[in-house]
Parts: structure tokens; C-alpha cells; sequence
């Protein structure tokens, strides 16, 4: 199977209404996959391979007849009627864990910061900085990879690229506050506390949601695009409300703020390796090609920055974007590895991109 | 990309109802998942009673810490987890077996009993796929069955797993490619096959496992 083939296989086997549906175990779905298939008539061959992969792997459940769950049901409510654990001793083992589990990620940090001092390699670096009184947490996501960070009350927060967030080793009574620069994907657990985000753009605040914030200092527009829950942001002192299946697009150079519905998966799949451009001017994907893949990227001609390109990034090496984008532009690139240094340090890959006057320009404003 | 979770109501609901102290809500969320984790279960640990002992102090253990526990994004998910820890910790205990001594810290074994088997036909590919599945890695084995039998996404094979999403995507893929050339390399296009995969597709009904 050709690349593009592989692309379609891929994607099939990703979607769990494929697969259920390939599996037997929904027919219902029998007219909808043969009018895909009938409008998609060049993708039947990576179709069929998908199919054959799930009934290669049919399994099954096991055998267990609905009167035994339910007697081991049965079994386990009695234990729990039994067992009367003293309250103040399970509390103590609790926070007992809970004090040297604090206790050991600091101690273990530095060491690994001391350990990683020297080296440029792609690995997550953790600095721990002492603010007067409450130690504040600094997470940094390196240029070229992500991570991602659980809170002290348990919420999750996934960085991309270059961005960074700073949050308290544990949360005080009736607050929840963070601090981020870059981009953010947080899943909120729910609280009576309001769980804050600040940020170069307007404060965020919220109860328990998933929400992404696209917020890197060194560009013009800030996005928050909320997946589940509601979502106020803050501005000029008053609360504008979000529902989910909305996007916030905050330009910082004139300070307006717009809340509009859109289909927020382009903002939010960049935790699975992907990147969505809709009609994005050349200059800002470049920009997120840059952190993505950790390379500096210089454009000769400024004006290329304007052209607006539809594009989805699905983890593809660097030089096949690359060549990608000379066959829809006038523009020719240069690639430079990188490289190591006599110090043992390596050097940024470097790209630089100029206008490829041989080709016919197709102005796509 | 979402299907898989729809189908089947993922007792959000019924978690909730469990944090109030509602043990009832607990005893859905055990009926409706049990057989997923003992099927989960029985690949780590193989004895089916003491996965399904396992499972029950699960719940209790979930019942008596009910207070410090908050909502989860995925019920599902979270008990694979709980699950999967509770086993590889049993495991660990009980792995001073001279005669049988593994270098793999959680061997995860799939067999020719896991499959599905409606007909004649199936049984000479399911033993090929389970001699390929044989000479992967346990990882390999276990992400493959978790994507095809517990659907799950790959965000959440990345939290089962422990890895990160692209590297989720490879091991599959990859382990996926290694399965498709060996078994019955045949090309699609040969009538044989595609007549077998026709007729597997379209041609029977019912006596298939409920979606999960």
C-alpha cells in the first residue's frame, strides 16, 4: 500500500464505528460504511485491508453467566458490610501518603535536575522555584515535545510545545489557581472551588471542564476552545460566559474579545499528534512548525507569510511537510540538520523557505 | 471518533450516584463491567478465580474510600487501571516459581481461546494469528487487544499504557503491519479471500457479543 493508502487504513482502524461495525457487532452501520465506500470508490483497497485487520482480531467475551456476577455482587456487598475499618486510621494511612508522596517529588526533581543540567536532548526538565511563602511548581514543555501534568486535586493538564505552566504544590482552602504560557489542554476535575487559569490573555475560570488554551506570548491571537462544561472569561472586570462547541478568539494588539461556535477539534487534537489548518496564513504555521519539530524556520519574503493554506499534520517528518508545501506555493526550502557540536551539544535544525520565482503565482487570500 | 463511547451509556451517571453513597449505582457499574475486566484480567493473571476475587476486593476497596475519590473521566478506564496496578502487584508476589520463570515483569497472553469462532474456516487463521501474537511483545499484545476488544481511543490507551499518544499510534500500527504479513499473506484481491471476508461481513447474524 502507497503512503496515502496507509493514511486511510490508519484512520479506519482509529474509529471505534468502524471497527464495531467491521466486528460484527453493528449491523445497523452496514448502509452507512456502503455509502462510504461507494462515494469513496479509490479508497475500497485500504478499506477491505482495515476490515480483514479487525476479523483477524475477533475476540471474544468470556463466559460468565449473569447469576454469577450477580451473586459475586452480592459476595462483595457483604465484605463491605464486614469490614469496618476505623476511620481515623485509614485517614492517617492516607494523608500519610499523601505528606511523603509530596515529600519525595521534590527530592526527586532536583536530583534529576542536577542530573540533566548538561544535557540538550529532548527530555522534560521540572524547576521547583520558592515563592515567599507556598512552593510554586514550574512545568516546562521543551520545544519539539509535550507533556502532561496532574494538579494537586487531581485535574490534568496537557502542554504542547514551549509552553509552560506554574500551579501551587498543593491548593489552599477555597481557591484553585494556575498560571500558563503556550498551550494548554486542561480536563478539570469538579469542585465547589473555582479552578482559575492565568494566562496572557483573559483570566480563565471554571468548575469542572475540559477546555484548551492557545495562548504562546509571542502571538497576536489567543483561542479558548471549551469542550465540556462552562467556562467564564474574564474582561475588563465582568464574566463572559462559554458553552461547549465554542471558541474565544482574543486578539491582544486591539484587546477584543469574540465568542463564536465552531467545531473545536482543530484546537484540541494537537494531543494526538495532530495539527488542523483551516485557511491559516503560512506565517503562523510555520510558527507551530517551529516548536512542533524544534527547528528555526526563516522566511526570505515576508509577503509568503500571507498565502493561507488548508492543512492537517499527522506526525510526518518535517521534510515531507515541507515538500508538501512547495506543491500548493511558490516557495523552495532548505533543510539543515541538526547537528553536534565539539562540546557535545547540538545545534537547532534550521529551515530557510524562499519565493520560488520559476513557478506561477496562485494568490490564495 | 467518539462511537465506541456512546455505545453503551460509560455510568458517568452512576459514578456520581456511588460518590453520594449510593451502593446500588456501585453494583450497576459492577454488573455492566465485570466481564470486561476479568477478560482484561485473565490476560495478566491467569487464573479466572483469582482475577474475579480480585475484582470484588476491587470494589470494595472502591466502596470504603468512596469519600476520597472524585469524578473520573472515563469509569471504564479508571477500573482497567485499578485493575491492571492490583495484578501486576499480586504477580510480582507470587513470582518465586524456579520452574517457571519469566524475565517479563507483566506477561500479557492472549490465546487461542480468546477468539471468536463461528466457523470451520476461522479456526486455521485464529491459530495463525495467535502464533504471530506469540512472538510480539506483551505491550504489543496488550495494545492491540485493548484498541480491539475494549475499543478504547488512543487517548486512553496512552493512560493505560503509560505512554504518550504518537508513540501509542506506532506500537500499534507497527505490531499491526508485523500480524498482516504474516498471516495468510494472500493479497486482497485474491476471490478466495475476498469472498471469505464478504461472507463474514454480510452473511451471518446474531450470536455476536453484545456492544460494549
Amino acid at each position: 500500500m502507497d503512503q496515502f493508502n496507509q493514511d486511510i487504513y490508519k484512520e479506519l482502524l482509529a474509529d471505534n464505528r468502524f471497527a464495531l461495525w467491521a466486528s460484527g457487532r453493528n449491523e445497523a452501520d452496514d448502509l452507512y460504511w456502503e455509502q462510504w465506500k461507494k462515494s469513496r470508490p479509490d479508497s475500497i483497497h485500504p478499506f477491505n485491508e482495515a476490515c480483514r485487520t479487525v476479523r483477524m482480531l475477533n475476540f471474544k467475551s468470556p463466559e460468565i453467566s449473569s447469576k454469577e456476577v450477580s451473586e459475586r455482587w452480592l459476595q462483595s456487598k457483604k465484605k463491605m458490610k464486614l469490614r469496618l475499618v476505623p476511620q481515623f486510621s485509614s485517614d492517617a494511612i492516607f494523608w500519610y501518603r499523601r505528606i511523603a508522596g509530596i515529600l519525595i517529588l521534590p527530592l526527586l526533581l532536583i536530583t534529576l535536575w542536577f542530573f540533566y543540567n548538561h544535557r540538550q536532548l529532548k527530555s522534560d526538565f521540572i524547576r521547583i522555584s520558592d515563592y515567599s511563602q507556598k512552593k510554586t511548581i514550574r512545568v516546562v514543555a521543551p520545544l519539539g515535545g509535550q507533556l502532561d501534568v496532574e494538579l494537586p486535586d487531581g485535574s490534568k493538564a496537557w502542554l504542547n510545545s514551549g509552553s509552560e505552566i506554574n500551579y501551587p504544590v498543593y491548593f489552599a482552602q477555597g481557591e484553585r489557581e494556575v498560571e500558563i504560557k503556550g498551550e494548554v489542554y486542561f480536563r478539570v476535575f469538579k469542585s465547589d472551588k473555582m479552578f482559575v487559569v492565568k494566562n496572557p490573555g483573559p483570566t480563565i475560570k471554571v468548575y469542572g471542564t475540559e477546555f484548551n488554551v492557545h495562548a504562546y506570548p509571542d502571538e497576536n491571537e489567543i483561542t479558548v476552545a471549551l469542550a465540556k462544561g462552562k467556562i467564564a472569561l474574564e474582561e475588563n472586570g465582568r464574566d463572559l460566559m462559554m458553552s461547549p462547541g465554542e471558541i474565544a478568539i482574543f486578539d491582544k494588539t486591539i484587546g477584543d474579545l469574540a465568542i463564536k461556535k465552531s467545531d473545536i477539534y482543530p484546537y484540541t487534537c494537537w494531543r494526538e499528534g495532530k495539527y488542523i489548518f483551516r485557511d491559516v496564513p503560512l506565517g503562523a504555521i510555520l510558527k507551530t512548525l517551529e516548536r512542533r519539530y524544534h527547528v528555526k524556520i526563516r522566511l526570505d519574503d515576508p509577503d509568503l507569510s500571507q498565502f493561507k493554506y488548508n492543512a492537517t499534520i499527522n506526525g510526518e517528518p518535517l521534510e515531507q511537510i515541507l515538500k508538501l508545501m512547495t506543491f500548493s506555493a511558490p516557495i523552495k526550502y532548505e533543510y539543515k540538520r541538526y547537528q553536534m557540536k565539539a562540546d557535545g551539544s547540538y545545534s537547532q535544525a534550521e529551515v530557510k523557505l524562499w519565493r520560488d520565482t520559476s513557478k506561477i503565482l496562485n494568490p490564495k487570500k | 471518533m467518539d462511537h465506541g463511547n456512546k455505545i453503551g451509556s460509560d455510568n458517568f451517571g452512576n459514578w456520581q450516584k456511588f460518590l453520594d453513597g449510593d451502593r446500588e449505582a456501585l453494583g450497576n457499574i459492577f454488573r455492566r463491567y465485570f466481564s470486561d475486566l476479568v477478560a482484561y484480567g485473565m490476560k495478566i493473571i491467569h487464573s479466572d478465580d483469582v482475577v474475579k476475587d480480585h475484582i470484588q476486593e476491587l470494589f470494595v476497596r472502591l466502596w470504603e474510600r468512596r469519600s476520597r475519590l472524585g469524578a473520573v473521566q472515563n469509569v471504564k478506564v479508571y477500573l482497567l487501571i485499578s485493575l491492571k496496578n492490583d495484578l501486576l502487584q499480586t504477580g510480582r508476589k507470587t513470582r518465586y516459581d524456579p520452574l517457571n520463570r519469566t524475565t517479563e515483569d507483566s506477561p500479557f497472553v492472549i490465546s487461542f481461546e480468546d477468539f471468536l469462532i463461528e466457523r470451520e474456516q476461522e479456526v486455521a487463521l485464529a491459530k495463525q494469528v495467535v502464533s504471530c501474537l506469540e512472538k510480539l511483545t506483551a505491550r504489543q499484545r496488550e495494545v492491540i487487544y485493548l484498541r480491539f476488544y475494549h475499543n478504547l481511543d488512543f487517548l486512553q490507551l496512552a493512560e493505560i499504557l503509560e505512554m504518550n499518544v504518537q508513540s501509542v499510534r506506532n506500537l500499534l500500527f507497527r505490531s499491526l503491519e508485523k500480524i498482516r504479513k504474516e498471516v495468510d499473506g494472500g493479497d486482497i484481491h485474491h476471490p478466495g479471500n475476498m469472498g471469505l471476508i464478504l461472507f463474514n461481513l454480510f452473511g451471518h447474524k446474531k450470536n455476536k457479543a453484545e456492544p460494549r
